[in-house]
């Protein structure tokens, strides 16, 4: 069998390490009174812990901690690694969990009565943990570098430079520098991937070293006697309730985690913008506080708050000197300690309402979301090395106006780009182009100089023609990009005039025939102007009179195309 | 009481693995992710553009090669797009009819190969490796002949398919 070849290897195992001791330890620690379904909260937060350094050495492996790549790697991980969403949204809900179940242990403690003596030393450490914990939160929400992270976490730093005398040097150190930029995410992501675990490992260590100790604070009104009666070993029982804990904890985060599509990823951060931020839930109750503070006295409330509230904790088992541990004897710990949560929560539950009666909150929170939407649609195609906000040159819109600013501004106008001197313009205005304004001005003077006034090109004659006509001619002409609002019988009327007003004679319909015109079907659209753009001498176009010059080999196929949607919208611009 | 306790290790068991299963099974998935990136994907080596036709010397009147670098447009790298990324240089020039666009990368130690305009041929200046005006390898230690690249002329546009080879041997095999 197997297990006896199992067996001969741990055995050998065993006399090179002496590893079973270390097991039996682990595993066989006493617990006074039996295990109980009120001890699983320590191992609950542990195993999150764990959660948390898979799923951050996961992260880390596609993320890349600078302004211009955090937020394009972040949205690489959430839009395009496989799970990447998964793997993102397990350790921002582990993180949500962490805070729940700390506070959920807390409360444990309390009205346990488990800070007392002689485990003072192991309450403070664990207020250090839940300390590093939040410490944790803060750092980790800035690094995607998306809207939210990046204006809530300046609240955050703008309160640490207002602490009196080292506040400004303190900020500039964690900044690294006197604003945000490469530095601050560096130096956030030191703390939240080196710096912060290994101090909260180091604690945890010293935290379950002290428990293992002093052993469970078993439920008050229990004599020694029964108590040594009825103790237990920490295997198997206690293991298998701390298991279902977990297991209940960890079926919890998964369904959110697949509900929510994981953690959401705001847009890039721009600092140009405005943006209502807001604080994760466990920070909200200070975020509601500021609110009652208003100017000079702010800066003491988000200091003083925490520092008060931190002194009484840590004073906790100081101030108690009850003689037993029932919760009747012990009335001001407990009611510090919960009706600080009892504040606290309502507090938040105040933010969340006033946020959800806010109507230009609610509004804006749509927006961004909206903006999100776009960005990480448009993060698909990559993102420039400028990262960030160049997102959004991904749109043609955007990319296509900066390329007809470089390529096409030195002789086209459209709207405020193109030459300041009329004399430098060497081709017809492009404002609105192809709109029924922009072709019924044409028709009446082809010729004017904001037209083909200033070029080669020119021979076509003013169309003469009723005002009635002339309608019917830009509706025709305005028809052919298949706008969705074409009056489709004056089209049709147009199109006969076409004819009668031997417009036929120079522009070619079937888009072969070479004329003296330009070709029209297709007229403004963009299949139309990437065509205009890489052969505009051809005699399909405007022949050899035309002194634009091919962009064929200038532009590639993407950037063709981004001019040709930039300047096709012109004809919807408003 | 046993019986208990020995369910209770086998439910313990059970949960321990399934809940490591679920944190495992995304894990190794996720990481995997540039393997299926990479199926079904062809690694295709782009025509990019050196020059145009008519800028192009003719050898065979006299006149000196072009070294042209070779740039690749929007170059995908994980999440960033590079809108240019220099792939390497060739020398481009024409013999008559015949187009010309060799690796500037000496077969040799890759040093990169030079023009010699008196003695008219390409010269390796690191360790003296002499090549015809076809690239073809004359005196010195390189083991082959210069690399020549796939050419294409399109609307007066000279294309070539840029890739690099294996150093110091006498076959030209691409990698």
């Amino acid at each position: 069998m197997a297990r006896g070849w199992t067996r001969r290897w741990l055995d050998w195992l065993e006399s090179r390490t002496g590893y079973r001791a270390l097991v039996h330890a682990a595993l066989e620690e006493r617990i006074r009174g039996g295990a109980s379904p009120a001890y699983v909260f320590g191992s609950v937060l542990t195993f999150i812990l764990l959660n948390q350094i898979v799923t951050g050495i996961l992260l880390a492996a596609y993320y890349a901690p600078s302004a211009t790549t955090a937020w394009a790697s972040v949205a690489y991980i959430q839009d395009q690694v496989w799970l990447g969403w998964f793997v993102r949204g397990m350790h921002s809900a582990g993180a949500s969990m962490m805070v729940l179940t700390l506070l959920l242990h807390l409360v444990q403690v309390t009205v346990y009565g488990a800070y007392r003596a002689p485990r003072e030393v192991n309450w403070l450490t664990g207020l250090l943990l839940a300390a590093v914990v939040m410490a944790f939160a803060l750092t980790g929400y800035l690094l995607p570098w998306d809207q939210k992270g990046y204006w809530a976490t300046q609240v955050a730093t703008t309160l640490l430079g207002a602490t009196p005398l080292v506040g400004r040097t303190l900020q500039t150190l964690v900044q690294g520098g006197p604003v945000y930029g490469n530095l601050t995410l560096t130096h956030f992501f030191a703390l939240h991937v080196f710096v912060l675990p290994a101090t909260l490992i180091l604690l945890l260590v010293v935290h379950i070293a002290l428990f293992r100790r002093h052993g469970v604070t078993p439920k008050w009104g229990r004599s020694d006697e029964e108590l040594e009666r009825t103790a237990d070993t920490f295997w198997p029982r206690q293991l298998f309730y701390d298991l279902v804990a977990m297991g209940v904890m960890l079926a919890f985060m998964v369904a959110w985690v697949i509900k929510t599509h994981g953690a959401e990823l705001g847009a890039p951060a721009d600092p140009a913008s405005a943006f209502d931020a807001r604080p994760e839930w466990y920070f909200l109750p200070l975020y509601q506080l500021l609110k009652y503070f208003p100017g000079a006295l702010e800066v003491v409330a988000a200091l003083g708050a925490p520092l008060i509230a931190g002194g009484v904790l840590v004073a906790l088992p100081f101030l108690d000197r009850a003689a037993t541990t029932h919760p009747r004897a012990r009335r001001l710990p407990l009611a510090l300690v919960l009706g600080g949560l009892a504040g606290a929560t309502g507090l938040g539950l105040m933010a969340k309402v006033e946020d959800a009666r806010n109507e230009t909150y609610q509004k804006n929170v749509q927006a961004a979301h909206q903006e999100a939407q776009r960005a990480r649609a448009l993060a698909l195609q990559g993102v420039l090395p400028q990262g960030g906000t160049a997102v959004y040159l991904n749109d043609p819109l955007e990319g296509g106006r900066l390329l007809f600013k470089e390529h096409c501004a030195g002789c086209h106008r459209l709207g405020p780009l193109g030459p300041v001197a009329d004399k430098d313009v060497r081709g017809p205005d492009l404002t609105r182009f192809a709109s029924r304004s922009w072709l019924e001005a044409f028709l009446r003077d082809p010729n004017s100089p904001a037209f083909f006034g200033r070029t080669r090109v020119k021979g076509m004659k003013p169309v003469q023609a009723t005002e009635e006509e002339l309608r019917a001619l830009v509706e025709w002409a305005y028809s052919l990009s298949d706008p969705p609002d074409v009056d489709r019988s004056l089209a049709a009327r147009g199109r006969q005039l076409f004819e009668e007003k031997d417009c036929d004679l120079c522009h070619e319909l079937d888009g072969q025939t070479e004329g003296e015109g330009p070709m029209l079907p297709g007229l403004a659209t963009r299949g139309w102007l990437v065509r205009l753009l890489k052969e505009p001498a051809s005699p399909l176009f405007f022949g050899d009179k035309s002194e634009m010059p091919s962009f064929a080999n200038k532009l590639t196929e993407r950037e063709l195309e981004q001019v040709a949607a930039f300047v096709a919208a012109q004809r919807d611009a408003k | 009481m046993m019986q208990r306790r020995t369910l209770l290790k086998r439910l313990a068991g059970l949960l321990m693995g399934a809940m490591g299963a679920v944190l495992a099974t995304p894990a190794v998935l996720y990481l995997l992710d540039p393997l299926r990136r990479l199926r079904g994907k062809q690694p295709g080596v782009p025509a990019l553009p050196v020059a145009r036709l008519d800028q192009l010397p003719d050898l065979d009147r006299g006149e000196a090669p072009l070294r042209q670098s070779v740039v690749a447009r929007d170059v995908r790298d994980a999440w960033t797009r590079f809108p240019e990324v220099r792939q390497g240089s060739v020398w481009v020039y024409r013999r008559g009819d015949q187009v010309f666009c060799l690796s500037t990368v000496c077969p040799h130690a890759g040093c990169s190969v030079d023009y010699d305009e008196q003695q008219r041929r390409f010269v390796c200046p690191c360790h003296r490796s002499t090549f015809s005006l076809d690239g073809k390898r004359q005196d010195g230690p390189s083991p082959r002949d210069m690399d020549s690249l796939e050419v294409q002329v399109r609307q007066g546009q000279v294309f070539c398919r840029y890739q690099r080879f294996r150093l110091a041997t006498a076959s030209k095999e691409a990698i």
